[in-house]
């Protein structure tokens, strides 16, 4: 775990001091909301549709016990007891008062944690792979490159005000792309060549919102060493260049997108030209520095526990073994086991941890896995260390906090944003859908028959629930003051990155859940086996089967054929034969 | 201008509370004792006082509500679920 340096840790204390100060000066009309306003985004104070909302960073997802003990006083202490786990891999509260968030600040900064550039118009918190370290298909943990970007963009003055918030993601496991690293401003995939030398993927310009873009590759191998002098050259680019004139044309999507991505390199690579093989690259010293503040693990010399494993998920006790089955995953240190908590309980809202299940968690992890834990952008946790013959016991330990819920990657592991409950943003409630869908399908043996597969969803078209790289999105939006909810299938957010397509006319709230449930049927009646993945069957038939499902009185209604705005981009095949 | 009759609203600066205002002038975080407004040019002072109260609340607006049994109600989704709060249950310790 990187544990902060005396710089860092002055930085954070000066910062909520620096608060404290503009907060006091709001609260005795010194200045204006419209003055205020830029310098509360800036510490992660939003305004929400029920109070002011206060985004904490998690940088990289990576939590200690003892921060996430603080993350639940201050849920005991200043909010109504629970915490929101975002797809950025931070947390939320939901109602904070702004003349305790100064004393928030410094309860935070004493964890060495804070809310710089959690909003606003800056780079935000670059997200990892939430396996990131202990992963088996890892050749390099990409941690201290994310320590390294959030050291040289943080209060970065050039890039304080771009056109645009900026997301970067970064995995180091080639062959699963967990983080999402073709959907954010810049991704990058850390590679090895036939020589054994480690470089970068960079790609850019993907993203979400109303805009939906895979990103493209503008550089296939970037020398590790040279990481902050490209992407300083990225932002340059895109902070020269970037549209300011219309917020919803302001990414660097659009920008990528309009240059296209070999015009777009060039300009990168003029401005790179003045900066490489300078002052600003990497030098092993540096990053070895930063990798010295990474606390290893303590691992025990253990026999391999693969077979161990596989015993559990096959064991007379169905729910742990239902549990091992969908929740683990194999460690690279021999022994040991990753584990995923679902924080997809039935009926709750998806990613709402209490406070006192986040004690329980702190507790766990220092007995379970070192006390350490991780924030995924599915809004789940990990348990990254845990010895595979723990597993039964740490398993014991989450059934009553319900936290052991058995349906990580399945259809009721919902990605969700807060939807119109808590958003200003949003146009449609979104968390009453998933706790419907989760209800519909509350049993195991069911998902486990449906196999993996993801449902995203969102209350506008911003996506913060991502809904269009769900394998099934949802997307909530407003028709004359109604809630109707559109679905789109085929997204992909991994190596087979994909956007997922409208199938229709959107459906009323009443009828969504239902829509769903004729989509999966329809799927497990086309597959060619229990082995075809839900994604796979879909882009072996097409849309066409799911369509019918969906609207069974399409031909009597004479419904219109999918939305001609369906997203602009998809690699949902066409069927060269029908399915059956 | 919201369309009519209204109900302004805004936030109370100091805890971010949803406020309305009283036929009496208070701000109360109960809709049912909001002030209905009928009258465009009334509506329009009611939101000019409400800005220069800065310290205390921030981002006053008006929005369309019919009349029911004596009490405002929100015309859209969003305002019903700003006065009542998430229409899902709050996370609960146990």
């Amino acid at each position: 775990m990187y544990q902060y340096d005396e710089i860092d840790q002055r930085l954070v204390e000066e910062r909520a001091a620096q608060f404290r100060g503009q907060v006091a000066r709001r609260l005795a009309g010194e200045i204006t909301e419209d003055e205020f306003k830029p310098l509360r985004l800036q510490n992660g104070v939003y305004m929400q549709l029920h109070a002011y909302m206060l985004r904490i960073a998690i940088p990289y997802g990576f939590l200690t016990s003892r921060r996430l003990r603080r993350l639940a006083h201050i849920a005991r202490t200043y909010d109504k007891g629970y915490g929101h786990l975002s797809t950025r891999q931070n947390i939320q509260f939901n109602w904070i008062k702004l003349v305790d968030v100064p004393d928030i600040l410094d309860e935070l900064a004493d964890v060495q944690m804070h809310s710089i550039q959690t909003s606003g118009n800056c780079i935000r918190n670059t997200t990892a792979d939430a396996y990131a370290g202990v992963a088996r298909d890892e050749i390099e943990d990409p941690r201290p490159w994310c320590e390294l970007i959030r050291q040289w963009s943080t209060f970065h003055p050039e890039f304080a005000f771009l056109p645009r918030k900026f997301k970067i993601a970064v995995t180091g496991a080639p062959d699963e792309d967990r983080a999402a690293v073709r959907f954010h401003d810049i991704g990058l995939r850390i590679l090895e060549n036939a020589e054994g030398q480690r470089g970068f993927e960079v790609i850019v310009g993907g993203g979400l919102g109303r805009t939906p873009l895979v990103g493209e590759v503008i550089h296939e191998f970037l020398p590790q060493a040279s990481l902050i002098s490209y992407l300083e050259a990225i932002l340059r680019v895109y902070n020269l260049f970037g549209r300011r004139d219309n917020k919803f044309k302001a990414r660097i999507k659009i920008l990528v997108d309009a240059l296209g991505a070999a015009e777009f390199k060039r300009l990168v690579d003029e401005e790179w030209a003045l900066i490489k093989d300078s002052a600003i690259d990497v030098t092993e010293e540096e990053l070895e520095r930063i990798r010295r503040y990474f606390i290893p693990a303590a691992y025990e010399e253990l026999p391999s526990s693969d077979a161990r494993l596989a015993s559990f998920s096959l064991g007379k006790d169905r729910a742990f073994g239902q549990w091992v089955r969908n929740n683990t995953r194999h460690h690279k240190v021999p022994g040991y086991t990753i584990v995923t908590i679902a924080v997809k309980a039935p009926g709750q809202p998806p990613g709402d941890l209490t406070h006192e299940q986040m004690d329980a968690l702190a507790d766990l992890s220092e007995r379970y896995t070192q006390g350490r834990l991780v924030v995924t952008h599915a809004q789940n946790l990990v348990l990254p260390d845990v010895k595979t013959e723990d597993l039964p016991a740490l398993h014991a330990e989450l059934l009553p906090l319900g936290l052991a819920t058995a349906n990580a990657g399945k259809l009721t592991d919902i990605i969700c944003c807060p939807g119109l409950d808590y958003c200003t943003l949003a146009n449609a409630t979104s968390i009453p859908i998933a706790e419907a869908i989760s209800a519909r399908f509350d049993d195991v043996d069911y998902l486990n028959d449906i196999g993996d597969v993801s449902l995203k969803m969102s209350g506008c078209i911003n996506a913060c629930g991502h809904h269009h790289i769900g394998n099934i999105g949802v997307l909530g939006i407003d028709k004359r003051g109604e809630e109707f909810y559109q679905l789109m299938l085929g997204g992909a957010p991994g190596n087979d990155a994909a956007i997922g397509k409208i199938l229709g006319p959107a459906f009323a709230k009443h009828e969504i859940v239902d829509a769903v449930d004729r989509v999966i049927q329809r799927y497990l009646t086309l597959r060619e086996s229990p082995d075809e993945p839900f994604i796979d069957a879909l882009r072996r038939v097409g849309l066409e089967p799911f369509k019918e499902a969906a609207y069974p009185d399409a031909k009597k209604d004479k419904r219109p054929a999918a939305s001609a705005r369906a997203a602009s981009a998809t690699t949902v095949a066409a069927p060269e034969t029908q399915g059956t | 201008m919201a369309a009519l009759p209204a109900v302004v609203t805004a936030n109370e600066t100091e805890t971010g509370t949803v406020v309305y205002r009283t036929p009496d002038g208070r701000l109360s975080p109960n809709l049912s004792e909001a002030w209905v407004v009928e009258d465009a040019e009334r509506l329009e002072a009611a939101l000019a006082e409400l800005q220069t109260q800065q310290a205390i609340v921030c981002d006053p607006y008006a929005f369309p509500v019919k009349v029911e049994a004596g009490v405002p109600m929100p015309l859209s989704t969003r305002e019903r679920i700003r006065s009542q709060g998430p229409t899902v249950a709050l996370p609960r310790a146990s």
